[in-house]
């Protein structure tokens, strides 16, 4: 009998990510939350999972996991529930510094 | 010299070739004309701004921050940067970035970054709405640029013995290493009232610390923008 719980999703990966993913920008992977389909994502790209969540399992604060538009961390994090056809989107975070330090020489 | 017919090739030091962090995806970035010069003029505008500030005591009421999200394509040889968009900026006002920033950056980097004018955090709503639109022309999110501006010369009196460059701070090489986007832009403004001039260079982690790549800029972007190559 079919497990309804579970769908194919489409995982959209970013360029940050290029080395871990063999150069692929998505992949689809089975899963009935999003958890589950990081895990599944964590085995078809060895040492990906590591740059999602810390070694406790939450998502760490540099990567933004969205399933559709919607960013997991306002709905039920890493259980937010899957469906078929879903595109989970990993976003790594876009910030950076400028207080001015001690001259770099060169 | 350039290798590319039109551009002028910037920098050639310390190749970012650590195939762990990025694979196949090359060490040489080319800025097409418009991205370009669309960040060249924001980030001008911010320096001006922060010069029309400053009181009869040279302290600046504006300091000057352009960034942007550069897209573009990943090819065999380069990565060609064709678009950018423009993001707001949550630093001081997404709680959990101030946590974060409260959290992490504060304690390594110093009590200077509890300033939430220091620094810049794409709002990530915006990120995404922009990556997928960027999608339907056949780009991707490659990284960022920000703008550094000459610190020591506009900042104000008792900041003046520090300063910035085109090269990336050590929070910079944090948040680098912790996002690995394989592009990350420094956009160094300097020239104060004679006139804005403009030194990029691009970064990306490495297993160490930031390692520089080849940077191409059209050399059309010398007949509108004073443009100073980062190296020689």
């Amino acid at each position: 009998m079919p497990d309804d719980s579970h769908g194919v999703v489409t995982v959209r990966l970013p360029a940050a990510f290029h080395g871990l993913s063999g150069g692929r920008r998505q992949l689809p992977i089975e899963g009935g939350t999003v958890g589950e389909v990081l895990a599944g994502l964590g085995q078809a790209c060895p040492g990906l999972l590591e740059r999602l969540v810390d070694q406790e399992g939450a998502m760490k604060r540099y990567v933004n996991i969205y399933r559709n538009d919607n960013d997991i961390r306002v709905l039920d994090g890493l259980e937010t529930k899957v469906e078929q056809q879903d595109v989970i989107w990993i976003v790594p975070a876009v910030a950076g510094g400028s207080r001015p330090d001690p001259v770099w020489e060169s | 010299m350039s290798e590319t017919t039109g551009t002028e090739r910037a920098t050639t030091d310390g190749r970012a070739d650590d195939a762990g962090l990025f694979g196949d995806l090359p060490a040489s970035v080319r800025f097409e004309f418009d991205a370009a010069s669309r960040f060249a003029r924001d980030a001008a505008r911010q320096y001006q701004m922060c010069l029309d500030s400053r009181d009869s005591d040279g302290l600046p009421a504006h300091r000057p921050n352009a960034w942007a999200l550069l897209f573009g394509q990943p090819g065999h040889t380069e990565l060609t940067i064709s678009g950018i968009e423009f993001v707001p900026n949550v630093r001081g006002s997404d709680k959990t970035v101030i946590a974060e920033f409260e959290a992490a950056i504060v304690p390594r980097f110093g009590e200077a970054y509890r300033n939430p004018e220091r620094g810049f955090w794409c709002d990530e709503r915006a990120v995404l709405a922009a990556i997928m639109r960027q999608a339907e022309n056949g780009l991707e999110l490659l990284g960022s640029v920000h703008s550094h501006p000459d610190w020591h010369e506009v900042g104000p009196p008792h900041e003046r013995h520090l300063r910035l460059s085109e090269h990336p701070t050590r929070m910079d090489e944090y948040l680098f290493q912790q996002s690995r986007w394989p592009v990350n832009v420094i956009w160094y403004v300097s020239g104060g009232d004679a006139g804005a001039i403009h030194r990029v260079a691009a970064w990306r982690a490495g297993p160490r610390q930031c390692e520089r790549l080849d940077l191409a800029m059209p050399a059309a972007l010398h007949d509108e923008f004073d443009m100073a190559s980062a190296r020689s």
